[in-house]
């Protein structure tokens, strides 16, 4: 390792810890982005805590095992009224993705992300990634530059297919996997507090505080 | 600096479990889909029979009825009463007092009241003195 240090320029040297720099933030940016996702996740169970308090506090559910039956019911109702739309979103864009290919006869789906005509993609920037620049920094070769531009964004007429079919299909899907990951989440907080809730402790007991004596 | 080091190695630890959880988001994801395939087809079926999938559960109506109960005598709230499920007769609690109506007696003559003494002002008793002449003898 030491040989290979010396030898390299000083150059070289400045694009190592610039490298080693971009890595470390890259992996900050990832941590801070988990702890984005655990707090959306605990807001989202949160809609459990509403949804069972009262059958608790009102001794109505009084142990572990029928707090968990409880919960998982109403886990799926939460979960069953909260998708519905994003449901109805992805269902209406393949019934009418379906019926467009039925219409055209034609069921070929990469047209969906043309550049040129026809996809959803003539709206963004394409990049000509595998042409990349690249150079030769301690014999790893690295990207060294900006790629190629393929295609600006243009609007076509005739993509209009795409242009309905991919918005809404994305909203869906996006909508689904959040709905999908409060379920995860709410799964996770019924498992823990099914036990937490009915778990008595000693060290905070008071002896003799809940004996209520009678008169003899 | 501590919090960056902190979340530098969370960051590993995510990237490194990233498969897990990856797996977790799709066994939860095909079961999400049977869930909702589930409560879709008892959503229907509750329609037809006059009922509704979110309608309350047993223990729901339970727990109302408690809280009805808990929430109609002692705080004695009208609001939240009138929500409230009465299905047990409640016993009187021992600090309400009943309130007896008194019957409507006889009307009778009021004396008047006599006028009182009222002291004339000062000004009025007073009466000024004749003034003296001179040479006068007491």
């Amino acid at each position: 390792m030491m040989p290979l240090l010396i030898k390299l320029t000083e150059n070289d040297k400045r694009i190592l810890i610039a490298i080693c720099i971009v890595v470390f933030l890259v992996f900050i940016l990832i941590g801070y982005l988990g702890l984005l996702i655990e707090r959306i996740m605990k807001r989202q169970a949160r809609d459990l805590d509403t949804s069972m308090h009262d059958v608790v506090s009102t001794g109505v559910v009084d142990n572990p095992r029928y707090f968990r039956r409880i919960a998982f019911k109403k886990n799926a109702r939460l979960f069953y009224k909260q998708s519905r739309l994003s449901f109805l979103l992805v269902f209406v864009s393949v019934a009418f993705l379906y019926f467009y290919l039925l219409s055209i006869r034609n069921y070929d789906l990469t047209f969906l992300f043309d550049y040129q005509t026809k996809g959803i993609n003539t709206l963004f920037f394409i990049f000509d990634w595998p042409n990349t620049p690249h150079a030769i920094f301690f014999g790893m070769n690295l990207p060294s530059g900006w790629p190629p531009l393929l295609s600006a964004p243009h609007f076509m007429i005739e993509a209009w297919p795409s242009y309905v079919f991919v918005p809404l299909f994305t909203i869906g899907m996006v909508w689904l996997f959040i709905n999908i990951q409060a379920l995860i989440s709410r799964t996770f907080r019924l498992l823990k507090m099914s036990n937490d809730v009915y778990k008595k402790s000693l060290d905070t007991v008071v002896p003799g505080a809940d004996f209520k004596r009678t008169k003899e | 600096m501590i919090e960056f080091l902190k979340r530098f190695g969370l960051g590993i630890l995510y990237v490194v479990l990233s498969p897990f959880f990856l797996l977790i988001l799709v066994l939860f994801t095909i079961y999400g889909l049977g869930l909702f395939l589930f409560m879709a087809v008892k959503a229907c079926i509750l329609f037809f029979t006059g009922r509704s999938v979110f309608d309350d559960m047993p223990e729901d109506t339970e727990a109302k009825r408690r809280l009805g109960q808990l929430v109609d005598e002692p705080l004695n709230r009208p609001f939240r009463a009138k929500k409230a499920v009465k299905t047990v007769t409640a016993e009187p609690i021992e600090e309400t007092k009943k309130v007896v109506k008194e019957e409507p007696q006889e009307e009778k003559p009021t004396p008047k009241p006599e006028p009182e003494f009222e002291p004339e002002p000062e000004h009025v008793l007073a009466k000024p003195e004749p003034p003296k002449k001179d040479g006068e003898v007491k």
